[in-house]
């Protein structure tokens, strides 16, 4: 019962950071640098008259308040509106972008926690020994890469002299859709690749200093038993760190997607941001914001889960 | 037997050694690469172009979107009652004819047989319905910018259309073209789509081709229009590729999956350049590029500071050095090739030769800086616009001059939008004016030496010549007012020209194109350029 | 082995005399990996860097009408890059912007976490709820645009960046620190303190953190190399370091367009941050496992001291 009051709680967590987000975000851009009208006209004369229209149309003499309301109205009805950008309404644009975004980042996720995980767990078990520290320096110099020369090094590589993979663009769908994220996908994974694999490498070395390891190992248990058994000890930092690390990923993609000329939510973000495309900011954000929101859920709902301890302070709460 | 870790190291060196020695082996060099790999686009023949952008778009609406890339993709679908040629000049479009009958009535006379890619016939209705769309303001900022108030329009006949303007305009004849504000879309089409130009519901033209397929920030997939009145487009598919990236743009190119590029940097054009059978062309983009003084700022309202800043500026060491040549020196504000559209080259080229020159002299500078308010120079801030990387390295090889007389510049990069919202703020007061026309007849002195310049200038005399210029019916006596203004402005020390841009397009082997020229991707350019293999 | 044992062991070993100090601190060096060693000359030059800018003034004039040399050129070794400018002096000026901040910014980030952390792990309950929230507020704020408006508002610049990123980067951390307290806390010797009296701060600074800290420390020397590379990342933007300013980040960018005419530009300041992220994230591994092996003993079974 206590996992669905778990659930129960962070629902309505969420619900409220979202809103508090949203007026955030609003502020935000209601503060930024940069003029709606002049985006919109380009950076030339403008008329009395033009910006007389375009003032109206967008409600921009309205008090901040009144401004902000009428966009959580509406937004409470689900109408998150219409792109001052592009005039499209906003759903249409998420549409394609939020499935090339998710599904780099998911192939990404999955390269940095199937590689880095098991990575980690072989430097622990070597620590001190040329693997070991071969296994780190190779995943630091993957973090301190910038993302732009990964990019760079990997499309010249795999797509130019290899021609194992297309240059750019997002290929049509299914299978050819995969085969186009691969390599913006494994630009992405080395950069946060680093990470899973120190803190993998750290909880299962905790672990295994750990006298229950020793305990089992003297008794002869199995290798992969005794595996078993410090995994289970790790896997809580080890879900945690992963779980931001996956949040992270749908938000940091810009870099990777110019360079690969992917139509993705991190290029749609930054776009709208400078022109203070409200809708389209807000609704973006506060997209993120939801899957980070129920990634950090349900990693900690796995801790309590999974570490007793960490359980009975759940429950205490 | 070695111990096993020792085995290991070397089994890593042995495999290490020969990638890194051969990835060294294959690093970039400028020699040619035309192989294609697996995952170009199927070239059979010349069924497909295929161009690589230098930007993206969002929305393929040119009335909400004024970017120059929306006009290119609209040209291939759209037509106005007008187009233009290479030159610039006006050319039949829906319209077979037109004629002044006064001041300020302009008649066209439609042709009987021009239909939408979607078989439905273009009636009067629809060039008014559209007429009256892309000069609203709120439904079509971009494109309003262009109309000037009318009194009417209606049609005067089955295949006539009247336009009565509120004052007479310089410029009108150019205004109803898809090089500057007209877009013609069938009615209907448009008020059932709800969201003309979006992924969904695409657009509906006219022109030689129709948009089958856009992915925003993706792709615009073009396929030859059956019911295109004129003559069958050349290439049965046209693909824009949106690739912001210059790299990856060049590693495409180089690979042969575009045939034409856009917007080569001008430090790689040797590059480009180098990749076998490619073309690479310059030419002038109609932009401007220049300091604004605005002497309500100070120390700017000392007439010596301005001048002195005028004095430190290298013009030709930028163009040579910093843009390698793929430039001119601004010699006044609108660029020749714009004046050229109604009074030719050669006028062109005069009127600017004429306007009053300021020589680089630092010592000059110094010294006229001597006798200003601040003999001992003073520091101020510039910024430039992120969207433009050449302006950067300019501004930082005019804070290096600057530095040398006193004046100490603090050179900042802001997002593009910052930037253009700050423009004519009256709070700088050195700042940059980059202004890149999209169509022949948007001069940038229209706005610079009008009564409502971004400078904050006030200069009766200049306002008039401008106002003048704008109702001018006689293109050289336009040009003439235009360059009276301008040396006015000049004078004072308002405007610092530095530079004239070009664009680089790169073409690859199997494309040529014929008169190429500053207005070629606003024409018919389909049927300007050649198949070569 | 009881303590009679002991003593009467070392009571009949025969007395070898005391290795000098100097044998002591040779066989010390030697139990070092040579690539921390290495790591290690490069902080120490990074510092020298940091504290006396070695290249500066005439070192760093433009020079437009040469423009773009590659390496080799008599008189650049590494060439120049656009303006003309000398990319070995450069790189060498840009030391001390590429490391001061990303150091700062890690520290705070520690800070705040460990601050936040432990506060959330231990008091648990609404401060725990509402430090969790701020964690995922700030997690979905979108960096650029807090970037943008704090640089819009308060005018830009470099340590305006610093703290941004601060704030950005805390998240992590006070993650991290939350979720191991409340590991520790229900564990019997945590329970034993409380049952014996002893204050809830104390017990947290001398049992509960001594735990945390290696985590804590793995994530500062990472966070260090990220901050290098997001700092370079923001100034694509125009944050940070004013547009002439040498920086490695901005040399990234760049010499992107020369890469071509002269890979050096890029290359070379490129290959600096990772270097030196590798050498702070090699030095601070190592760093961190001595302090760890040395608490752990302290920490986990003994008699609370």
């Amino acid at each position: 019962m206590s996992v669905l009051a778990f659930v129960g709680r962070r629902v309505a967590a969420l619900a409220a950071m979202l809103v508090v987000l949203s007026f955030l975000v609003f502020a935000l851009l209601y503060l930024a640098p940069g003029d709606l009208v002049h985006s919109l006209l380009g950076a030339r004369a403008v008329t009395p008259q033009a910006e007389a229209a375009i003032r109206a149309q967008y409600h921009l003499d309205d008090p901040f308040w009144v401004q902000y309301l009428r966009w959580l109205g509406a937004a409470l009805h689900g109408d998150f509106g219409t792109s001052v950008r592009t005039g499209t309404p906003v759903a249409q644009m998420l549409e394609g972008r939020v499935g090339v975004t998710v599904t780099l980042a998911a192939i990404a996720g999955v390269l940095a926690v199937g590689v880095g995980v098991p990575l980690g767990v072989r430097a622990a078990r070597r620590r001190g020994s040329f693997e070991d520290r071969a296994i780190t320096s190779a995943s630091v110099v993957g973090v301190s890469a910038p993302g732009f020369a990964v990019g760079l090094v990997l499309l010249y590589v795999f797509a130019v002299m290899l021609g194992w993979f297309p240059l750019y663009g997002v290929g049509d769908g299914g299978l050819d859709r995969l085969w186009h994220l691969a390599l913006p996908a494994a630009a992405l994974a080395v950069g946060v690749g680093a990470l899973v694999v120190k803190v993998t490498r750290t909880a299962v070395l905790r672990e295994l200093d750990q006298d229950y390891v020793t305990f089992a190992r003297s008794r002869g248990l199995s290798g992969a038993r005794v595996l078993r058994l410090y995994l289970r000890g790790a896997a809580v930092p080890i879900v945690t760190s992963v779980g931001l690390v996956l949040a992270s990923l749908v938000g940091g993609s810009i870099l990777v997607e110019t360079t690969f000329a992917l139509p993705g939510l991190g290029v749609l973000l930054a776009d709208s941001i400078t022109f203070k495309d409200v809708p389209v900011v807000q609704a973006v954000t506060l997209l993120l914001a939801t899957f980070i929101g129920v990634t950090t859920a349900v990693v900690d709902l796995f801790a309590n889960l999974a570490d007793p301890r960490v359980r009975r302070a759940a429950v205490a709460r | 037997m070695p111990h096993p870790s020792l085995l290991r190291r070397a089994l890593v060196a042995a495999v290490a050694v020969p990638v890194v020695v051969g990835l060294a082996a294959c690093a970039p060099s400028s020699k040619p690469q035309a192989t294609t790999t697996a995952s170009a686009d199927p070239t059979k023949g010349l069924d497909q172009l295929t161009v690589g952008l230098n930007g993206s778009l969002s929305t393929l609406d040119v009335g909400q979107s004024g970017l120059l890339l929306t006009y290119y993709a609209a040209a291939l679908t759209e037509q106005g009652l007008v187009g233009i040629d290479s030159t610039g000049k006006l050319t039949p479009a829906l319209a077979t004819s037109w004629k002044q009958t006064d001041d300020t009535t302009w008649v066209y006379e439609l042709r009987d047989d021009a239909s939408f890619s979607d078989g439905t016939p273009v009636t009067t209705d629809d060039v008014i319905f559209s007429i009256n769309l892309d000069r609203d303001a709120k439904k079509s900022p971009s494109t309003a910018y262009y109309w000037p108030a009318l009194k009417s329009v209606k049609a005067t006949g089955d295949h006539e259309i009247t336009i009565k303007l509120a004052a007479p305009s310089a410029t009108f004849g150019w205004t109803p073209s898809s090089a500057a504000g007209l877009f013609v879309t069938s009615k209907k089409f448009y008020e059932s789509s709800g969201t003309y130009g979006s992924a969904q519901k695409l657009v509906l033209g006219s022109g030689p081709y129709r948009v089958t397929e856009f992915a925003p920030d993706s792709h615009v997939t073009f396929e030859r229009n059956t019911h295109y009145a004129g003559t069958a487009p050349k290439y049965k598919t046209v693909r824009f590729d949106f690739i912001p990236d210059a790299n990856t743009r060049l590693l495409a190119f180089q690979q042969g999956s575009l045939d034409i590029a856009l917007g080569v940097p001008v430090d790689q054009s040797k590059t480009w350049a180098a990749t076998q059978g490619a073309q690479v062309k310059a030419v002038s983009d109609l932009s401007y590029q220049g300091l604004t003084i605005d002497p309500g700022v100070a120390p700017f309202d000392d007439a010596h500071v301005r001048r002195a800043v005028a004095q430190a500026v290298d013009k030709q060491s930028i163009v040579t050095g910093i843009l390698k040549d793929d430039a001119s020196v601004a010699l006044g504000i609108t660029a020749p090739a714009q004046l050229a559209v109604g009074v030719g080259q050669d006028a062109a080229d005069a009127a600017v030769d004429s306007l009053p020159k300021t020589a680089f002299d630092l010592d000059a500078a110094k010294a006229e800086l001597a006798k200003s308010s601040k003999p001992d120079g003073f520091s101020t801030t510039l910024t430039y616009p992120d969207s433009d990387a050449n302006l950067g390295k300019v501004s930082l090889a005019i804070a290096e001059s600057l530095k040398k007389i006193g004046i100490a510049v603090d050179v900042k990069e802001v997002p593009a939008s910052t930037w253009s919202a700050d423009l004519g703020n009256g709070k700088q007061g050195l700042s940059w004016m980059s202004y890149i026309p999209p169509v022949p007849t948007d001069w940038p002195s229209d706005w610079l030496l009008s009564a409502q310049n971004p400078a904050g200038y006030t200069n009766k005399e200049m306002a008039s010549l401008t106002a003048a210029a704008a109702t001018a019916t006689d293109p050289q006596a336009r040009v003439d007012d235009v360059m009276r203004a301008t040396s006015l402005a000049l004078e004072d020390g308002i405007y610092v020209p530095v530079y004239w841009g070009d664009s680089i397009t790169a073409f690859g082997s199997r494309v040529t194109p014929r008169t190429y020229s500053s207005y070629y991707f606003l024409t018919d350019w389909t049927a300007a350029l050649d198949a070569t293999s | 082995m009881s303590g009679a044992d002991v003593a009467t062991t070392t009571a009949r070993a025969p007395r070898r005399p005391e290795p000098s100090r100097a044998r002591r601190a040779v066989r010390a060096a030697r139990r070092v990996p040579g690539v921390v060693t290495a790591s290690v000359v490069v902080l120490a030059g990074v510092a020298v860097l940091v504290v006396l800018p070695l290249a500066h003034g005439s070192a760093l004039d433009q020079d437009i009408v040469l423009g773009t040399t590659p390496a080799g050129t008599p008189g650049h070794p590494l060439g120049t890059d656009a303006l003309g400018r000398d990319v070995l002096a450069l790189t060498l000026a840009g030391a001390r912007s590429a490391v001061l901040g990303p150091l700062v910014v890690a520290l705070g980030s520690m800070l705040l976490g460990a601050l936040l952390g432990t506060l959330a792990g231990y008091r648990e309950g609404a401060v725990d709820a509402v430090v969790s929230r701020y964690v995922d507020l700030t997690l979905a704020m979108p960096a650029l645009l807090l970037a943008i408006v704090v640089a819009g508002v308060v005018g830009g610049g470099y340590w305006v960046t610093v703290l941004v990123l601060v704030v950005l980067f805390s998240p992590g951390d006070v993650r991290l620190v939350r979720t191991a307290v409340l590991q520790q806390k229900h564990r019997p010797y945590i329970e034993a303190t409380r049952v014996l009296g002893l204050s809830g701060p104390r017990v947290m600074a001398r049992h509960v953190f001594p735990n945390v800290r290696p985590l804590l420390l793995t994530s500062f020397f990472l966070n260090i190399a990220y901050a290098i590379v997001a700092m370079s990342g923001l100034s694509f933007l125009g944050l940070g370091v004013s547009a002439g300013a040498a920086d490695w980040g901005r040399q990234l960018a760049d010499g992107r367009e020369i890469l071509y005419d002269n890979p050096a530009a890029s290359v070379v300041p490129g290959l600096a941050i990772i270097v030196v992220a590798t050498a702070v994230n090699v030095v601070g591994d190592w760093l961190s496992e001595r302090l760890d092996t040395g608490m752990s003993e302290l920490a986990e079974g003994s008699v609370p001291a």
